[in-house]
């Protein structure tokens, strides 16, 4: 029964806030496009039972390094990105 | 052109530099003006802030490297970039981490700066 929550904007929007609202244990978080951007946010506020990932080619191209991630976010590429779609029953874009 | 015809114009961009085309739409204007050789400001704000960040490699999405453009700025006599400090810092950067020298200033800054433009555009 799980969800794969996507983030796209930059934490100056409202999407991950409200997301941080609705995902329960089980969910799964993924920052893509601007959304990588709220990395440093999401570190401070890990949920209990929902997985943190961000996009590793946006990150890379938004000069941004995974090694900020501080391991709490684990970082996939565009094929890891189908891989947790496939892995979870729906997903839920904010943006 | 005589200079006392030239007017001060300021350009504020406030978004994130790729997903979207408004951060190049405000740098093609900034260089436009240049070509005019109007008097120029380029002011930085919110996620603006992002688009000066060293290491970006918008290959990985297939995009153009906008940041580059900006170490050609001073070709068109672009030389004043200013920063709003605390977006800057609520965003974790600093000015080494800027792809060019900025001006990091305050809001009040920036509102003198407005108030002595002739024309203000923000994106």
């Amino acid at each position: 029964m799980s969800t794969l929550h996507t983030i796209n904007k930059t934490s100056t929007h409202s999407a991950l806030s409200s997301c941080l609202k609705v995902a329960r244990n089980g969910d799964s978080i993924l920052l893509i496009e601007d959304g990588v951007y709220a990395s440093s946010q999401l570190c401070q506020s890990p949920l209990e039972g929902v997985a943190l990932y961000a996009l590793h080619e946006d990150l890379l191209a938004r000069g941004l390094d995974a090694s900020t991630l501080s391991g709490t976010i684990k970082t996939v590429d565009y094929n890891g990105f189908v891989d947790l779609v496939c892995q979870h029953q729906r997903c839920v874009s904010w943006s | 052109m005589s200079t006392n015809t030239a007017k001060t114009i300021t350009f504020i961009t406030r978004s994130t530099p790729y997903g979207h085309g408004q951060a190049k739409a405000c740098l093609d204007m900034v260089l436009s003006a240049a070509v005019f050789e109007q008097k120029i400001n380029f002011i930085f704000m919110d996620d603006g802030v992002w688009q000066l960040k060293k290491g970006q490699a918008p290959s990985h999405i297939d995009a153009k490297d906008l940041s580059a453009a900006f170490t050609a700025l001073p070709l068109y006599e672009v030389n004043d970039l200013y920063v709003n400090a605390n977006d800057l810092q609520e965003r974790g950067l600093n000015c080494e981490e800027l792809v060019v020298p900025v001006h990091s200033v305050q809001a009040n800054t920036i509102a003198e700066l407005i108030r002595e433009s002739d024309v203000v555009f923000t994106l």
